[in-house]
């Protein structure tokens, strides 16, 4: 009997359980399930969706500190096609790496190496007698995994986002592309970064400059190293902001224009909607302590019904449209994605910040008596098996 | 931090004022405050959204404005010009009682950052004036003092309250002022205050028809809950407001101590550094305290902040 779901995961996250327990439930069937390890380390997976599956889910590789050693390890033999290159570490110290919580390697070479394994996955899915079809394309994911070009795919389509700056190369790069355009407030974002990660809120006046983040800068013999903090810390003055921005440059990130969130309860929000088969379902309203909200950051939580109420009902449904236009138009290969939304302070408008390919993960939040894992189980059988019956 | 903009004052509800639709969408003047702001994208400048404002007749029943962002993206941009447009438009704006200058919150401008002026025009504009209120205190000036026979209520919030304005408020002839509300901040923002002050303030002749003290957001709040014990005002309050500080127990027992206070109606603590034990008896000697936000008594003193510091 063929199989439902093959899943490209971290067997031990509680992704993998959600989902594989949602399937469970629904098929009374275990997903097939291939280790991202066994991949990177190139040891035969092939024999794992044998049967193959209907359906191929891309999980996250995160958590794991194995996985993102090898991914590392691959950034490290692929070629940038940008130059000049970003941040870089050579394969043998990477190989000597040990697993720092919070520790912030290069988030490019990560990405090379995580494009490198999603292109070669594209490539063997696409041979022409392998019958199974994407959740959410790799090429999609892709996208998602880069904040610059995913901003650029939300943009041509008109859809409300927080402009940008682009990606500047260093602190006078950026304070230049500020003077240009007038804006004293902005956000850095590592294109390639995860949650908070790296993240720096920016903001100068006619004679003050600050920056708040979660980054932390340690100077060691051997160098800078920069760390993820739960603690949001600010960074006062020229001396200390340069020296934030000159670090986290080089992991290229995107700047952004830092759009004034509306707030609740005395904490800035944000919102997390989560579009699964084009329809907005699982919303998530997060609280900031600082203007970075994140939920790793232990901001809280805010009901969102207390945000409907507040939005009124044409609000909140033009921002849940927004949401499900983002998937529809820009990425209608894919199965659901998890969408951050701005909410300014008038309540009324909103803008896309980031569309997150694995942003289905909210535990314990229902939408019409499902969580995100049961409704994606149930609209992927309503779904077309080939690949070849969608887009042709 | 401050993450949210009114949304109501003096018991009306408030409104963005969206210049777009000021034509068809603005009827309720009299019911309804009306927010004045430039978004971070506006393509107005704040003189022509004004004068959108009061293009209607109707603006002249509007009982209190609030100005929020007016300056844009360029924080630079002082409040001078606002006082001024309120001033030259005080013929058309015969029904004011309120005005609130910078209800901007932390998402569009640090209150440290927001760039106030000499505010005292006001008064002599508008004779009527029942309420003011100033968020940001930087360039912030009472021209030397305010004299006026109608302000209820004098509102400055910041996040560090320079001393000259301190000492301006302290020489005001304010004879119907009930409620006044300082926001101390911290010294990292010129909130270099000293107790002695604040301590004219405190004095009974000053506001004989004080009935409401707040000195909030306060690095000093300890010795001011000190200071309170020999102030002659103490015992004529019915409500003082002594939150978003760093009050420690110290600051805790002097209230507990101070007979005068024994009829307040209102005392508003929190967002403080009292311990359990103190937190009990002050309960015990104020049933009506607000003690919310615990930010613990184990806290180093070093890591105590205010609220509103930024």
């Amino acid at each position: 009997m063929t199989p439902a779901f093959g899943l490209f995961c971290n067997p031990e996250s509680r992704r993998v359980e959600g989902f594989c327990a949602a399937a469970g439930q629904r098929l009374r069937e275990h997903p097939r399930l291939v280790p991202w390890q066994i991949l990177l380390e190139d040891r035969p997976w092939e024999p794992l969706l044998d049967p193959m599956p209907r359906f191929l889910r891309l999980e996250s590789p995160g958590r794991n500190w194995r996985v993102e050693k090898l991914l590392l390890l691959r950034g490290a033999r692929a070629t940038d096609p940008e130059s000049p290159a970003w941040r870089r570490i050579p394969g043998s110290v990477v190989s000597d790496l040990e697993n720092e919580p919070g520790r912030i390697h290069s988030s490019r070479q990560w990405f090379l190496g995580w494009r490198d394994t999603l292109q070669r996955l594209s490539g063997w899915a696409n041979q022409p007698r392998l019958s199974a079809r994407w959740l959410c394309t790799p090429e999609d994911v892709l996208t998602m995994f880069d904040k610059a070009a995913c901003q650029e795919v939300l943009e041509k389509a008109g859809l409300p986002v927080a402009p940008s700056l682009g990606i500047p190369r260093s602190f006078d790069d950026l304070w230049q592309r500020m003077r240009a355009t007038g804006y004293r407030r902005i956000f850095l974002k590592p294109c390639h970064g995860s949650s908070a990660s790296g993240v720096v809120a920016l903001e100068a006046s006619h004679d003050e400059i600050q920056a708040f983040s979660s980054v932390e800068l340690v100077e060691t013999p051997a160098g800078t190293k920069l760390y993820n903090r739960r603690r949001i810390q600010v960074f006062r003055g020229a001396g200390e902001v340069r020296a934030l921005v000159e670090e986290i440059c080089p992991e290229r990130c995107l700047a952004q224009v830092w759009v004034p969130k509306a707030g609740l309860g005395g904490q800035p929000l944000d919102v997390r909607v989560v579009v699964i088969a084009g329809r907005a379902r699982h919303v998530m309203v997060r609280l900031g302590r600082g203007p970075i909200t994140n939920s790793s950051l232990l901001g809280g939580k805010a009901d969102p019904s207390v945000l409907r109420a507040r939005m009124g009902e044409e609000s909140w449904l033009r921002m849940l449209s927004v949401c499900e236009r983002a998937m529809t138009e820009c990425f209608p290969r894919s199965l659901y994605a998890g969408i951050d939304v701005l909410i300014e302070p008038d309540f009324r408008t909103s803008r896309i910040l980031e569309v997150n390919a694995f942003g289905d993960l909210l535990p314990w939040n229902l939408h019409e008596g499902r969580d995100t894992y049961a409704w994606e189980v149930e609209e992927s059988l309503n779904l077309p098996s080939q690949v070849s019956a969608i887009g042709s | 931090m401050i993450s949210e903009h009114l949304e109501s004052w003096l018991g009306f509800p408030v409104k963005l004022f969206d210049a777009e639709q000021s034509e068809k969408g603005v009827k309720d003047y009299e019911k309804t405050i009306y927010r004045l702001a430039l978004d971070w994208d506006a393509e107005l400048d704040f003189p022509t959204l004004f004068s959108r404002f009061m293009a209607t007749s109707a603006a002249a029943r509007t009982p209190a404005i609030i100005i929020g962002q007016f300056h844009g993206d360029d924080s630079s941009h002082p409040s001078e010009e606002v006082v001024q447009l309120l001033v030259a438009a005080r013929d058309g704006l015969p029904n004011l009682r309120g005005i609130f200058i910078g209800d901007i919150i932390s998402e569009e401008n640090e209150i440290s950052w927001i760039q106030q002026s000499d505010i005292s025009p006001l008064l002599a504009a508008y004779p009527q004036l029942e309420h003011l209120r100033v968020r940001g205190a930087e360039g912030l000036s009472l021209g030397g003092r305010l004299a006026h026979s109608n302000l209820k209520s004098l509102i400055i919030e910041s996040g560090g309250l320079p001393p000259r304005v301190v000492q301006e408020v302290a020489g005001s002839q304010l004879p119907a002022l009930e409620h006044l509300e300082l926001w101390l901040g911290t010294s990292g923002y010129g909130g270099d205050s000293t107790v002695d002050d604040v301590k004219p303030l405190l004095q009974g002749a000053l506001f004989p028809k004080l009935k409401y003290l707040g000195l909030r957001d306060s690095e000093i709040v300890d010795q001011i809950a000190e200071a309170l014990k020999t102030a002659p005002i103490a015992g004529r309050l019915e409500k003082l407001d002594l939150s978003l500080g760093v009050l420690s127990d110290a600051g805790g027992q002097a209230l507990i101590d101070n007979a005068a206070l024994k009829g307040l109606k209102s005392l508003d603590l929190h967002h403080h550094y009292l311990s359990p034990e103190m937190m009990t008896k002050i309960k015990r000697a104020f049933p009506i305290v607000n003690l919310d936000d615990a930010e613990g008594s184990k806290t180093d003193p070093n890591d105590r902040y205010v609220a509103v510091g930024e």
